[in-house]
């Protein structure tokens, strides 16, 4: 491994002159946009005319290392250069280190970090704390003093915990900064109704550990695909979720180069086959399971599988290897497969075919092109465990690289999504949150639930962990930097429920802008960027290096927008427990703290044995290193008996009993719903088998270029870049008279949608889809017409059978021409 | 005259945009005005069975295209002004926006859409190929921000020498009319059976 340590790059003076005629012309006006925020005093919050702009001469600029939205794309964190004059960001540019050329590892932001100066100076932050004075989710809002927001706050927190104890406090996950400032109050406070899983992956994340241990739902990194023949991907598109930062995108592209084959089974031509069709593999949307079936199928009946190198590694693939409480009865996985059990079903490529829309052949093809390959690549992006039983369908998936040994080597995955090599070393925890004293936790998508019947929620009912059900509702919600709202399926819904004051009693919201989440806010707090404090950022590339980044308040914080740690030291203190809270450090202190009490742990970790000193960091900035490529699994697939997994019985549970025990004593409240000890296809609710003459076509999302989730849709430039739009065939657009452009009327029972259509054959007949994250524009007691494009209008807020996530690619509806 | 020119490498281009907003950051460009923009490039037919099973040719590809610094500019032959001028030493278009009186000749006249009139300013604004940042030995901002180097900007003879001397490719003009100092490499979509029936499929993002 090689030390790659920048010394001098911290703080870099090379610039570039800029155009002067350019930067004359942009102070006159017409294109100019987002330079120095110059805020007004009382600047009403729906103004948007762009602030004054500063021409800004590069020469004078300095410049600093910093980062993007901080969370990063789920694996890709950038290093950015900010170039700053008098205050101001003036530029971004990207990571300039390393070799450039392609091959080179250099980690390029995607056109998100380009747009961090749009971002921290857009003319619609939240500037100070704000009251709302009108019903919840209208936007009425007035000014008051820092004072008495957090006295405001304080006594909430006081009143909810003595009326309804801490159980009856929820915080919604942070999307901007990932700090657990929030968290350690909290728990000062007695703790807080945790939530388990995640809005990304949430389905995959809780299944997947019963079958493969708690390192299932991972990957093992892109790179790996440079040591492969052939690439297989399942709903995963790295060309817009991890698009920059030398991650899956970029490793996509080499692999490709190398003469890779590589295969993408999607819906629609998803950018990641952009260029090249022949890697497009369509598929009915929500069928996936039944594809990956009809190819063990053939495996099987081909003799293609090695069974004995599989039960070595697994229970319940065969008869041979059932737990005794299931053998005997026909339930492994070969007699589902091969329809000697379950349904009695044989699942051949025939039966597959009306299914999947994929000709018997083809699958078959598909089958003999994995049974071929030497180190097969095969993943999966989590659109597809996104559905109505998507528990299964991720499992169902993950027995291609099981029974055709492509695991746990290099060049090959584990069915999981593209992983990072190593994982991700404090980039999220800045500060240590503490221990919550309240056990009880509710899967994050069940918080609009628990604030509607959270006394009534169970856990073999509503997937309640650490009690047998909640004791109280949610009574006080602190949406730190989230716009779940917009974000879970249902909207109106929704709306019903959190504008209703005797349900959820007070809404805290920490934002940077006035989301459609913040609307329904009682308090809202305007906050900051990582680049507007002191941080610690983990970079993170798909496979080849590690790093860290320290940030030293590149610019600082808008008006009064205050760092979340400062407010929240404010509020320990009024509840007499700020001395707890801070332990005497400040934020800037507690980035040491942390970074000392990571250190003797990672350097165990690859490619941290070089990790610096804070002393070196803090004058660097900037620290890589680079790593060798690994597979994730490869100790246990090297001695199972070595290195067993944390599974039950420490190999994959493909047949899991404890499965077998929830399915049977779990209360499911859908007969669509399944809980299966093996994985299987069943279509789930609201499946395309949903359809209906008023509800003909199958409506999927995914998520966009444009914007990271909901963040960054507010920035003009990306969503003209990248217009919201739904895609449409024109076998589906034709009949109904839509043009290329046309805007639409897209409806269900939920609700109706207006929104601009892409009439284009990259989407398979009978289905359309539009990104996620648009940010909502409804007015609840007009039309109910959302005007803002989102998809989350018409999705479903149905938890799906055991993991108790969203199922919100699954929805039919009907689309017209407006 | 040292000309300078643009290699596209299509093959590679997942129409990420990041060249088109990078160029949009460091010219202080807003949301109607692109030098760099992305075209999507999209057609394909679809055909099903007795089983409703699919088969397609659909094809779809990107194609990054800004202002081409051409042999024989439109934009510089239409000028009533005299404020489009091509640099001698450079070969890259340029606007005097002292003289530019903003009248938009020049953004029918260039077959690329290159040049865009700035309604607020009333004067001709367009890609100069960050001649700053190349005549102080860097690259034009769009090159350095690709994700995965499809971009490459140099020497336009040196550029053929290495990449060939493709520059036309569907939906970009016939390169005869203006000579562009560009090269693409095109994707194996390029080669789809049913190219014929490609259209530009995002024309409200990149007017």
């Amino acid at each position: 491994m090689t030390e790659t340590i920048e010394k001098t790059s911290g703080v870099s003076r090379r610039t570039f002159l800029k155009g002067s005629s350019l930067a004359a012309l942009a102070g006159v006006g017409g294109s100019a946009l987002y330079g120095c925020s110059t805020p007004e005093e009382e600047q009403p919050l729906s103004e948007t005319g762009a602030a004054p702009t500063v021409a800004h001469p590069a020469e004078q600029d300095e410049v600093f290392w910093g980062t993007c939205k901080s969370d990063g794309c789920g694996q890709t964190i950038c290093p950015l250069r900010y170039h700053v004059k008098d205050g101001a960001i003036t530029l971004v540019e990207a990571d300039d280190r390393g070799d450039g050329e392609f091959g080179g590892v250099q980690a390029r932001c995607c056109l998100r970090g380009r747009s961090m100066r749009q971002w921290h100076q857009h003319p619609d932050r939240l500037k100070w704390p704000l009251k709302r004075t009108g019903p919840r989710g209208s936007g009425q809002y007035e000014r008051i003093s820092w004072d008495e927001a957090v006295q405001t706050i304080a006594e909430k927190l006081k009143y909810t915990i003595d009326t309804y104890g801490n159980e009856a406090i929820h915080s919604g996950v942070t999307a901007i900064r990932n700090d657990q400032a929030l968290e350690r109050l909290l728990n000062c406070l007695g703790g807080y109704l945790g939530g388990y899983g995640s809005d990304s992956r949430g389905q995959l994340e809780t299944i997947m550990p019963y079958m493969m241990g708690s390192g299932g739902p991972n990957g093992s990194s892109m790179t790996n695909t440079l040591h492969s023949d052939l690439v297989i991907q399942f709903g995963n598109n790295p060309a817009t979720t991890r698009m920059g930062g030398a991650s899956a995108n970029y490793d996509l592209a080499r692999a490709r180069e190398k003469g890779v084959e590589i295969i993408t089974i999607d819906y629609w031509m998803n950018d990641s086959c952009v260029g090249h069709p022949e890697e497009w593999q369509p598929i009915r949307s929500g069928t996936d399971a039944a594809l990956a079936s009809a190819m063990a199928y053939v495996l099987i009946s081909e003799g293609a599988i090695d069974e004995a190198w599989v039960n070595k590694y697994c229970i319940g693939y065969d008869e041979s290897t059932m737990p005794e409480s299931a053998r005997g009865k026909h339930l492994s996985y070969k007699d589902y497969i091969m329809g000697t059990g379950y349904d009695m079903i044989p699942k051949t490529p025939e039966w597959a075919a009306p299914i999947t829309l994929i000709s018997a052949e083809r699958i078959t093809e598909l089958a003999h092109k994995l049974a071929n390959a030497k180190a097969a690549y095969i993943s999966q992006g989590w659109g597809p465990q996104r559905h109505g039983n998507g528990e299964s369908t991720c499992r169902a998936i993950a027995m291609l690289p099981i029974i055709t040994g492509n695991i746990g080597r290099v060049g090959c995955n584990t069915g999981m999504r593209d992983g990072v090599s190593v994982g991700l070393v404090n980039p999220f925890t800045t500060i240590p949150g503490g221990e919550n004293p309240v056990k009880t936790m509710i899967s994050c998508i069940s918080v609009v639930d628990a604030v509607d019947h959270g006394h009534a929620m169970t856990a073999t009912r509503d997937g309640v962990t650490g009690a047998d059900k909640l004791s109280t509702d949610i009574k006080f919600l602190w949406l730190d930097g989230t716009n779940l709202l917009n974000q879970r399926g249902d909207l109106r819904r929704s709306h019903e429920i959190m504008k209703d004051e005797n349900k959820c009693e007070f809404i805290v919201a920490q934002d940077m802008f006035m989301t459609f989440t913040a609307s329904y806010a009682d308090i809202i707090l305007p906050g900051i960027t990582r680049n507007e404090c002191a941080s610690v950022i983990a970079l993170a590339t798909a496979g080849e290096f590690v790093g860290q980044l320290h940030i030293d308040s590149i610019v600082q914080p808008p008006e009064e927008c205050r760092n979340m740690y400062d407010v929240c030291t404010d509020i320990a203190r009024i509840l007499g427990v700020e001395e707890a809270y801070t332990e005497g450090r400040t934020w800037a202190e507690w980035q040491q703290f942390s970074w000392e009490m990571y250190q003797p742990y990672a350097a165990q970790m690859p490619g941290y044995e070089t990790m610096p000193t804070w002393e070196e960091i803090s004058k660097d900035h900037i620290w890589t290193s680079e790593i060798e490529v690994t597979s994730k699994m490869m100790d246990f697939f090297a001695d199972p008996e070595a290195a067993p997994l944390d599974t039950e019985s420490g190999k994959i549970e493909v047949y899991c009993e404890r499965l077998a025990n929830i399915a049977a004593t779990w209360e499911l409240d859908d007969p669509t719903d399944v809980i299966s000890p093996i994985p299987i296809y069943t279509p789930g609710f609201e499946s395309y088998e949903a359809c209906t003459e008023d509800y003909p076509l199958y409506l999927s999302g995914w998520h966009p270029r444009q914007r990271f989730h909901s963040t960054f849709h507010n920035l003009e430039n990306l969503r003209q870049a990248t217009r919201q739009q739904l895609l449409i065939n024109p076998a589906d657009a034709e009949p109904r008279g839509i043009k290329n452009g046309d805007m639409v009327s897209v409806t269900n029972e939920r609700g109706e949608v207006h929104v601009e259509a892409r009439v284009t054959p990259r989407i398979i007949p009978g289905q359309v889809g539009m990104p996620e994250g648009a940010w909502a524009q409804i007015d609840f007691d007009g039309d109910g017409i959302d005007r803002g494009g989102n998809i989350n209008v018409l999705c479903n807020s149905h938890p799906s059978p055991l993991s108790k996530h969203n199922c919100s690619n699954s929805a039919i509806c009907q689309v017209t021409k407006l | 005259m040292t000309q300078y020119g643009f290699y596209i490498d299509s093959s590679r281009c997942t129409g990420c945009k990041t060249c088109e907003l990078a160029c949009k950051d460091y010219n202080d460009l807003g949301p109607d005005i692109a030098f760099r923009k992305v075209m999507d490039f999209e057609g394909g037919m679809w055909t099903s069975d007795a089983n409703g099973c699919w088969t397609t040719d659909t094809f779809g590809y990107a194609l990054s295209d800004g202002c081409n610094h051409c042999d024989n500019p439109a934009c510089v032959e239409i000028c009533p002004t005299g404020s489009l001028i091509k640099d001698e030493k450079t070969g890259f278009v340029g606007v005097d926006t002292a003289t530019c009186i903003g009248c938009g000749s020049c953004t029918t006249a260039c077959p690329y859409g290159a040049p865009k009139l700035d309604d607020a300013a009333s004067v001709c604004v367009k890609c100069d190929g960050c001649k700053e940042r190349v005549l102080a030995g860097g690259r034009p901002i769009c090159v350095d921000a690709c994700p995965v180097r499809a971009l490459d900007f140099g020497v336009i003879d040196e550029l053929r020498a290495a990449y060939g001397d493709l520059s036309d490719l569907a939906p970009l003009a016939d390169s005869a009319m203006t000579g562009p100092n560009l090269v693409i490499k095109p994707p194996a979509a390029a080669d789809s059976p049913s190219i014929d029936t490609g259209f530009l499929a995002n024309p409200l993002e990149v007017a």
